[in-house]
């Protein structure tokens, strides 16, 4: 009875005043009169659920728009709230008032360290799991710990689709019934281990330090260990080719649509075209041509001929960041580059950033700012002086500048010779990045 | 100047081996030894003056105790000839007496207890001689019966027996909670340990690494929030 007095009191609740919102109060407040409201509420009859260090919101976001385009009805948790209330919203607004679901999926996104409470009253069929790497430190630690975290929600009931080329998560398939995806070796995978990917350097066995056959990106790629044998698991689902000219990605001989020529976006959309496959979907292509990366993540508008890019990366997050940080340096063009990282989590509750736990600036790959397509850089924020000491360990010459505050950051653009005005950003930083933009703006009028 | 890395295969969390870094770009001559976990120490039948041991994952902590355990005389004689060592994060618990049930090195007195169902994660301001150190915690375990601690708590946590005081001090031996990359972020302990090396010239981007400390040090005084 507590759980009906909570979904019905819910449902009015947002009705009356959460029409609109995207804030998980309504599942606070369900959760706080049933405790076990997420345990109790129906689910559809097939329950995907996404976690990992990176991409996951976007990983959810492909998967839901594809599904909802498809004509089918799914309970989301889209804006990317991945604890007990967002989820517990998500299939409350999805439940007629007798908790009968009406909803054909649930793509649920969440947290990888409340796996083992979240999954065992989610019980879904299939679990994702994109990639594990250091992330931010205040809330995962390291990547053991986080792997146990997950491990210990996960049952032989599911089935997995993990990382075939990330070293550490594909190792949460042992003696599961897990299938991988992969992308083959491309032509700008690098030969050898990149000093900060350092994430997984021995042999999960037998300790013995890996031989990388290739690496994308931070551990991401093949290796093998000389003594024990350990290697990558054979692909389930193997990317073999990326035709970025025809915007064309072949998986297993079959052709698709590219929906974003970013390699985290390839990686998302090779997870969502295995798990529609094992669903047995069969129409894929052409749904996918209809598919985006959200706005918010990353979002471009010209003025003048000048492009403004906004990249939005994690903030704390090394690999996030690096990864941002090359697709930078690869776009086309003479760019501009504005930083603003600080963590303003931290600033709202403490009035700074100066305590944030800056490590993580050590452990980004920042030597992409050193490619001479990067003409400037302004870096903003209470922490400038931390980035203009982890920056002396670079060849930046004389292009950067720092401020203390984001908003003032544009006032060191010089825009001579620029193509594209790239403002990367952490995730809480949209509004700031849209006075700068609007500054630029003007400046470029 | 020589120095020893130890295990910069599986000691190399939260940024820290960029103190090496600076290391190298402070000391045109230093030459530094790589040690892996398959490899003999340098120390072992080198003379070195500085051994650097960083941050890690807890599993390897018993990997690190099974290779050092031939060598722990060595590292007495080391520590007893005033050899600077440095062992950031849980890797300074393996010096102590037991880890939970496991046998470490036993050089020191001190004990360590893990509890994986609590993430601690603090800032830190300490004192230690004439200077304040300043840094951040992320660890799973907590140590107990140091007979020397390194610094006095001004502000953060201390050990589990004794708040008031934070790693150990013993000779030039340096263990500490702290982590990431402790010369950058602390430029006077880094001069201090300088010093120690009978280094005399000057120190690259003292001013930067200055103005980014005293920032921080600036908000650990005057922000008792970021302690709560």
């Amino acid at each position: 009875m507590l759980f009906y007095i909570s979904l019905w009191i819910s449902k009015l609740y947002l009705y009356l005043f959460k029409r609109n919102s995207t804030d998980d109060t309504t599942g606070m407040l369900a959760c706080k009169i049933d405790r076990d409201f997420l345990k109790h509420v129906a689910k559809p009859p097939t329950v995907i659920c996404v976690t990992g260090t990176n991409g996951k919101t976007t990983t959810c976001n492909f998967i839901c728009d594809f599904l909802e385009k498809s004509g089918f009805k799914v309970a989301a948790n889209k804006e990317g709230a991945n604890l007990r209330p967002g989820i517990s919203k998500a299939l409350l607004k999805t439940v007629t008032i007798f908790n009968q679901s009406k909803a054909d999926f649930a793509v649920i996104e969440f947290d990888e360290l409340s796996s083992a409470e979240l999954l065992k009253d989610l019980k879904p069929q299939y679990v994702i799991v994109t990639n594990l790497s250091s992330d931010t430190m205040k809330r995962n630690g390291h990547t053991d710990y986080v792997f146990a975290r997950i491990k210990a929600g996960l049952n032989d009931d599911m089935t997995l689709i993990l990382n075939g080329d990330d070293l550490i998560s594909c190792q949460l398939g042992k003696d599961k019934n897990a299938f991988y995806f992969s992308i083959k070796e491309q032509p700008n995978d690098k030969t050898k281990t990149i000093p900060f990917s350092k994430d997984i350097r021995l042999c999960p066995v037998c300790d013995s330090e890996l031989i990388f056959d290739y690496v994308r990106y931070n551990h991401i790629g093949k290796a093998h260990c000389p003594k024990c044998g350990f290697s990558n698991p054979v692909a389930d689902f193997l990317l073999e080719k990326i035709d970025l000219e025809n915007r064309q990605i072949t998986i297993n001989s079959e052709n698709y649509h590219l929906i974003d020529p970013n390699l985290t976006n390839i990686y998302n959309e090779l997870t969502l075209i295995s798990l529609l496959k094992l669903l047995k979907i069969s129409s894929i292509d052409p749904i996918l041509k209809d598919l985006k990366v959200t706005k918010t993540r990353f979002d471009k508008e010209s003025i003048n001929g000048i492009e403004i890019i906004t990249q939005m990366a994690k903030g704390q997050n090394p690999v996030a960041v690096s990864r941002s940080l090359e697709y930078i340096k690869e776009m086309p063009g003479k760019k501009a580059l504005i930083i603003i990282l600080d963590d303003m989590l931290d600033k709202n509750a403490y009035h700074t950033t100066r305590g944030e736990a800056i490590n993580w600036i050590y452990e980004t790959d920042f030597s992409f700012l050193e490619d001479d397509s990067i003409k400037e850089i302004v870096v903003g924020g209470n922490n400038y002086a931390d980035f203009k000491m982890r920056f002396n360990f670079l060849d930046l010459k004389d292009k950067v500048h720092y401020c203390n505050e984001e908003s003032d950051t544009y006032k060191y653009l010089k825009l001579e010779d620029i193509d594209k005005v790239v403002i990367l950003r952490d995730i809480y930083m949209g509004k700031i990045a849209k006075e700068i933009i609007a500054n630029i703006k003007e400046m470029l009028k | 100047m020589i120095i020893e890395v130890l295990y910069p295969d599986a000691a190399n969390l939260y940024g820290c081996l960029f103190d090496i870094e600076y290391l190298k770009k402070t000391v045109a001559d230093l030459e530094v030894h790589y040690t892996n976990l398959d490899a003999v120490p340098y120390f072992a039948d080198n003379d070195v003056d500085l051994i650097y041991l960083g941050v890690t994952k807890e599993r390897y902590q018993e990997k690190f105790i099974g290779h050092l355990k031939p060598y722990t005389d060595r590292l007495k004689e080391l520590i007893q000839k005033n050899v600077i060592i440095i062992a950031l994060g849980n890797s300074f618990e393996i010096f102590g007496q037991k880890i939970d049930d496991l046998e470490a090195l036993g050089i020191f007195n001190y004990t360590s207890q893990r509890d994986f169902s609590k993430h601690h994660l603090s800032r830190f301001l300490g004192r230690f001689e004439d200077m304040d150190l300043i840094g951040f915690k992320s660890k799973f375990s907590d140590v107990s019966h140091i007979d020397e601690p390194f610094m006095e708590v001004k502000k953060g946590f201390g050990c589990s027996d004794d708040p008031k005081h934070e790693g150990i001090r013993h000779h030039n031996f340096y263990g500490t909670y702290l982590i990431g990359p402790i010369f950058i972020m602390n430029p006077l302990f880094y001069q201090y340990i300088l010093k120690k090396l009978d280094y005399q010239k000057a120190i690259p981007y003292l001013d930067d690494a200055l103005e980014a400390y005293h920032n921080r040090l600036d908000e650990f005084i005057n922000n008792d929030s970021l302690f709560k």
